[in-house]
């Protein structure tokens, strides 16, 4: 009877396996081809007429660039800073909006607006309202109120590109946060809360011992997407100010934006990168969201 | 038995087809332009059979798409792009030649400022055929500075005091534009200074004389300057704005903008009231004067990939795109913006007469004056007849901005810059 049963499944698990098998492969040729090919052509010197083998010469040249380091620990800093800029803003609003008010639905739709909004029509409003010469904001405290330098371009000072494509990422990124927190906190039982209310529960009380565990892993999740989203996001930052220096960027100006594009360093970049991501990925799931 | 004929005969048919296709890579991304290009296209292959591809791409991709399409094996036939490119390609060895060389010797009429600019560097042969150009300058207010009495803008002093002279910011007006970001704008408003003081990045013999003297002076005067400009990274687009909107008597722009000045339909994109007078009051120098005079600009052209099956073609689409009507048709998609290279076109009454009357607007004479301009371009890559491809480098590190913008954002003093750009050079060219 057992084998009966152990044979009907071995059955369906193989019929299983031939139903998924060309969605599989599909997506092994895929993804598997362009990153096996990444990490091929980054052993070559590839130029626009020729490509000659140079073995690990680009990963030392990568390894030994100063600025290569340098955008990759502006990267890391971008990646923690919008990170959790926007989990916390999105936790806030999310616990804000978790309450019964009027006009709540009006509120939760607005909130969503900077996500949804098409992000080159958002990067022209914001490159236009401070830009020095006739955006709104310096002719208000610049020339107006002068609390500022009328000399101040907040968008493409190399000196604070890096924080304004930051903020720029944690406004147009928390309501993500804040709609997956949101339905988590929706799905918390009132009854919880009325329970420590008769124990005596502080607001603090109940914030940390029942929504905080209850949200963990939720929050847990939505961190690690933002943060490889982050790691890699280009166009966000790209638009709104070049001089962030991030390592997207840097890849970019590297290969296309010049007339010498060095795909072999690019690959090689793009294959270092490639491993740090998974190493942090991999101990992020183990620790944190305890996989 | 019928089926399998007509089978063979498509297969035949689109065989013949697919090998007769050239493929065509230019510059002009513009939704309007590329619908003129598409027609004169469309008409040449009426004419003469051929098919062609045509393909918009932006410059500073043209180097990368090459190298893709040289790795897929589908490189294009033809290519349209501005000078420091084609230098570029000709050094790799990508390019062709013997067409352009015959060609320009048979036509005869091609003016020497543009073909200099696609002369290989041993100095007897030609990387492509030079098709339209045009010239940067200080466009300025000239109703503005004769009723402050003020001298034209062509020599460092009287810029500098005109600047000085119309700086007021708390009111809204800057005293001039400059290019301060790290992009081509800001090179190209930075060569003019520099040519014009004698500074220069290669000597004759092709070292790296970057870290000179005048190059300091020019560096200084620039920062200078910088105090009396519209604050920020500015570029062409708050160049224009600002001119426009007349909060600046001096912009420095190329030819493009001639359309912008002399419309009310492109104006008033920019703007919300059109000045009608804004021609009449505008003045163009295009020539600048500190130890010398000198003028800035771009020519582009039209180079051949060496590698192409389709070489007969492409010789009857250069014949075709050279015919004066198509020619003219051609250049008259930007009015100013696209001068012609050749003596015969330029002086013709056909091209004088757009379709929009631009060049009505402006007179005939000051027409020639300008396309005289490009006869004197003068550009960092050339020097006295030699030609150093390596500049096509360093402008597509954006070399020259980066060094720029560190003096206006860390407030770099003029020798830490050349200490840069000296670093820079060197990383990018290995002298």
């Amino acid at each position: 009877m057992q084998q009966a049963a152990s044979s009907i499944l071995k059955k369906e698990n193989s019929l299983g396996w031939k139903l998924v098998s060309p969605t599989v492969i599909l997506l092994m040729i895929l993804i598997i081809y362009p990153v096996a090919y990444n990490i091929y052509i980054s052993f070559f010197d590839y130029g626009i007429t020729s490509s000659t083998f140079v073995g690990l010469e680009n990963y030392i040249r990568v390894f030994k660039d100063a600025a290569f380091w340098k955008s990759f620990f502006i990267t890391v800093g971008f990646t923690l800073m919008t990170v959790i800029g926007s989990i916390l803003l999105g936790l806030g609003v999310a616990l804000m909006m978790n309450k019964e008010f009027k006009g709540r639905a009006i509120v939760r739709t607005i909130i969503l607006l900077p996500y949804i909004t098409p992000l080159i029509s958002i990067v022209f409003s914001w490159k236009y309202i401070f830009d020095p010469s006739y955006g709104p904001f310096m002719q208000l405290f610049s020339q107006s109120l002068g609390w500022v330098s009328p000399q101040l371009d907040l968008l493409n000072n190399s000196n604070n590109a890096f924080f304004v494509a930051s903020i720029f990422n944690i406004w147009r990124n928390f309501p993500f946060v804040y709609l997956m927190l949101l339905s988590r906190l929706q799905s918390i039982p009132d009854e919880y809360y009325e329970a420590a209310e008769i124990d005596g529960a502080t607001s603090w009380n109940k914030f940390t011992n029942i929504t905080l565990p209850e949200i963990y892993f939720v929050m847990g999740a939505v961190a690690l997407m933002r943060g490889i989203w982050n790691f890699y996001k280009f166009d966000e930052v790209y638009l709104i100010s070049k001089r962030a220096g991030t390592l997207p960027i840097f890849i970019y100006e590297r290969v296309i934006g010049t007339t010498s594009p060095e795909y072999g360093v690019a690959a090689a970049i793009a294959t270092i990168l490639m491993v740090i991501m998974l190493g942090l990925i991999t101990t992020y799931v183990k620790k944190v969201l305890k996989w | 038995m019928k089926k399998r004929f007509f089978v063979v005969f498509l297969v035949l048919m689109l065989s013949v087809t697919m090998t007769g296709k050239l493929v065509y890579w230019h510059t002009q991304e513009e939704e309007s332009r590329q619908q003129i290009i598409a027609q004169l296209i469309e008409s040449f292959t009426i004419e003469t059979g051929v098919e062609v591809d045509v393909v918009a791409i932006e410059e500073n991709e043209m180097f990368s798409k090459l190298a893709a399409a040289s790795a897929a094996d589908t490189l294009p036939d033809l290519i349209e792009a501005g000078a420091e490119t084609i230098l570029g390609l000709g050094a790799d060895g990508l390019l062709d030649t013997v067409i352009p060389t015959r060609f320009i010797r048979n036509a005869g009429d091609f003016y020497t400022g543009a073909t200099r600019f696609v002369i290989t560097p041993a100095g007897d042969q030609y990387f492509a055929i030079p098709y339209h150009g045009w010239v940067q300058g200080i466009w300025y207010r000239r109703d503005w500075f004769e009723e402050a009495g003020l001298a034209e803008p062509t020599t460092w002093d009287a810029i500098m005091e005109a600047a000085k002279y119309f700086h007021d910011p708390q009111n809204g007006m800057y005293g001039i534009v400059l290019g301060k970001t790290n992009d081509a704008y800001a090179e190209q408003v930075f060569t003019i200074f520099a040519l014009s003081n004698g500074a220069r990045i290669f000597d004759k013999d092709g070292n790296v004389v970057i870290n000179s003297p005048e190059m300091r002076e020019v560096l200084q005067f620039y920062k200078d300057l910088g105090a009396y400009s519209a604050p920020g990274h500015t570029y062409w687009q708050q160049a224009r704005e600002l001119y426009l909107a007349g909060r600046t008597p001096m912009m420095f722009y190329s030819t493009y903008v001639m359309d912008d000045l002399a419309l009310a339909e492109i104006q008033t994109q920019f703007i919300s009231d059109f000045d009608p007078d804004l021609v009449k009051n505008t003045e163009f120098a295009p020539m600048m004067t500190n130890s010398r005079p000198s003028s800035f600009g771009q020519v582009l052209s039209l180079a051949i990939v060496k590698s192409s099956q389709n070489k007969l073609d492409v010789l009857k689409l250069l014949d075709f795109m050279f015919e004066p009507d198509n020619y003219i048709k051609y250049i008259h998609m930007a009015p100013g913006g696209m001068l012609p290279t050749r003596a015969s076109i330029a002086e013709s009454e056909e091209f004088l007469n757009d379709p929009k009357g631009i060049y009505k607007s402006y007179g005939a004479e000051k027409i020639k004056a300008i396309i005289y301009g490009m006869e004197n371009i003068e550009k960092f890559g050339y020097v006295e007849g030699r030609v150093f491809p390596e500049m096509g480098k360093i402008s597509g590190a954006f070399t020259i901005g980066n060094g720029i913008v560190m003096m206006f954002d860390n407030n770099a003093t003029p020798d830490q810059v050349l200490t840069f750009w000296r670093e820079d050079i060197r990383k990018l060219i290995g002298r």
